[in-house]
């Protein structure tokens, strides 16, 4: 009576720990599938990428305005397809004589999340002030002008670091601007 | 001496053959057939998950030990239960493996597909597709080939099979032809575009930075095979927007000192193709679970 409970005992155990474990490497390892959507980015990541797209508007911006002085290229968080389709913009204008004036006035992330290949999508509505300049001597070749619109990028992890493997606007709302006055 | 003649190993088959750890591996899995199933979950995507190959292969292992172990104890009924049970596991192993799911962007006139996407299991092959005739009009939208095997579609959202897969044509998109000419009117660049199928598609030509985004101003209807009148274009050079509307056939779009004009050109068919091994495994490891119950069964008669 006592072997056939404890045998009956270490039988149930063991199913049970069989399926405790199983279980629990289901969500702690498998979790984005077992969930049926990646795993959620933590704040510390999304505050990593939303840092790499900073710097990459801040040395984009400086490629576009020195006309394509490469000086910041190692440092450009972007694929080398990301970084030719910049200097193909360069070029373009820099052989119609002009060069693009570009300044973000303002960024909003929309959305950053995981995508089930590991990357990270970030939505973003830019407002950017822009002139074009004739390059021989700064001149104005137009009106100074402004834009929002929604960017979609692509990011990857590469070299511990995140780099923008891809990007496109996007159909997004503008983001409702603070009503009190700020001056 | 072999090893399965060893005690030990005698031993261990016969405890495997008992049932119990196979139990204890393929309880977990049952679990999360239920859970996973009641959720929807991609059967392959399960696949990948560290857990069910882990707790898989255990049982698997278990189930062939339990075989062996009742093969050596002379219990038919249950090497063959385990059998069926290790069917039942493989089933859909040899599902993922075999299946195919992909689908093609075939233009009128063309002989050979796009891929617009291709998914293969490790022992699947994509066919050899090969476009015979394409044509927008219902009655007979799509002829080819595939594996050899000759298909015709006559409308848009029928299906045919053949040559081990189905094909279906999804919908018919335009595919105008486009023109890009500078300022003294001399031609850049010029070609088709296909339209509509992916979403953000757009296209690049050598020679400009531009990226070109054509959509279909409305949304798109499966059964649809007539002429679009307008086309929403986007033109994009690095994050300025140089032109973004809707522009009608024969109308310029001006950008850059660059103008683009579209024309309808042709069109161009969104087709599935999916393949699906036959479930021989499946209705192995029904036979087997059947024979084995019989088996038990008449064995107890006999016994009594």
């Amino acid at each position: 009576m006592t072997r056939t409970t404890s045998t009956w005992g270490l039988r149930a155990l063991a199913l049970s720990a069989s399926l405790g474990a199983f279980w629990l490497v289901a969500f702690r390892v498998d979790g984005g599938i077992a969930r049926g959507s990646p795993r959620p980015l933590g704040a510390r990541e999304r505050q990593e990428v939303l840092a790499t797209l900073d710097a990459y508007q801040r040395i984009y911006t400086d490629f576009v305005v020195t006309g394509g002085a490469p000086d910041l290229i190692d440092r450009f968080p972007a694929t080398k397809a990301v970084k030719h389709r910049v200097f193909r913009e360069i070029g373009f204008l820099r052989g119609a004589g002009l060069v693009q004036v570009l300044d973000l006035a303002e960024s909003t992330p929309l959305r950053v999340e995981r995508l089930p290949n590991g990357q990270v999508e970030a939505t973003c509505y830019e407002e950017w002030n822009h002139v074009l300049q004739r390059a021989a001597n700064r001149a104005p070749a137009s009106s100074v002008k402004g834009m929002g619109s929604g960017f979609r990028y692509r990011l990857r992890r590469e070299d511990d670091r995140w780099i923008v493997v891809a990007w496109d606007p996007v159909d997004v709302e503008a983001p409702p601007r603070p009503t009190e006055r700020l001056y | 001496m072999s090893p399965v003649r060893a005690p030990g190993w005698r031993r261990l088959l016969r405890a495997a053959a008992s049932g119990w750890p196979t139990a204890i591996a393929g309880l977990p899995l049952g679990t999360a057939a239920v859970v996973f199933g009641w959720r929807g979950l991609d059967p392959a995507a399960l696949l990948q998950m560290s857990s069910i190959r882990s707790w898989g292969l255990a049982c698997a292992g278990l189930l062939g030990a339990g075989i062996l172990g009742a093969l050596l104890e002379r219990r038919w009924a249950l090497a063959m239960g385990f059998a069926g049970a290790l069917s039942l596991l493989a089933h859909p192993v040899v599902d993922a493996a075999l299946r195919v799911d992909a689908e093609l962007a075939v233009g009128e006139g063309a002989t050979t597909p796009a891929w617009l996407r291709r998914q293969a299991g490790l022992g699947a092959a994509i066919p050899e597709v090969e476009i015979l005739g394409v044509s927008a009009v219902p009655g007979e939208v799509l002829r080819l080939r595939v594996e050899g095997e000759e298909l015709s579609i006559a409308r848009i959202g029928d299906a045919a099979s053949g040559g081990g897969a189905t094909v279906r044509v999804k919908a018919v998109h335009p595919a105008p032809a486009f023109e890009i000419r500078d300022a003294t009117g001399t031609l850049l660049e010029g070609g088709f575009v296909e339209v509509g199928g992916v979403p953000d598609a757009y296209i690049e030509v050598p020679t400009l930075p531009h990226r070109f985004y054509f959509s279909e101003p409305g949304p798109l209807e499966v059964a649809r095979a007539e002429k679009p009148e307008s086309l929403r274009l986007r033109i994009q050079r690095g994050k300025l927007k140089v032109f973004d509307g809707p522009l009608k056939a024969g109308e310029a779009a001006r950008f850059d000192g660059l103008e683009l004009r579209w024309a309808d050109g042709s069109r161009w068919l969104q087709v599935e193709l999916t393949k699906r091994p036959r479930p021989v495994v499946l209705v192995a490891a029904a036979v087997l679970l059947l024979d084995a119950l019989v088996l038990s069964l008449v064995g107890r008669r006999a016994a009594r």
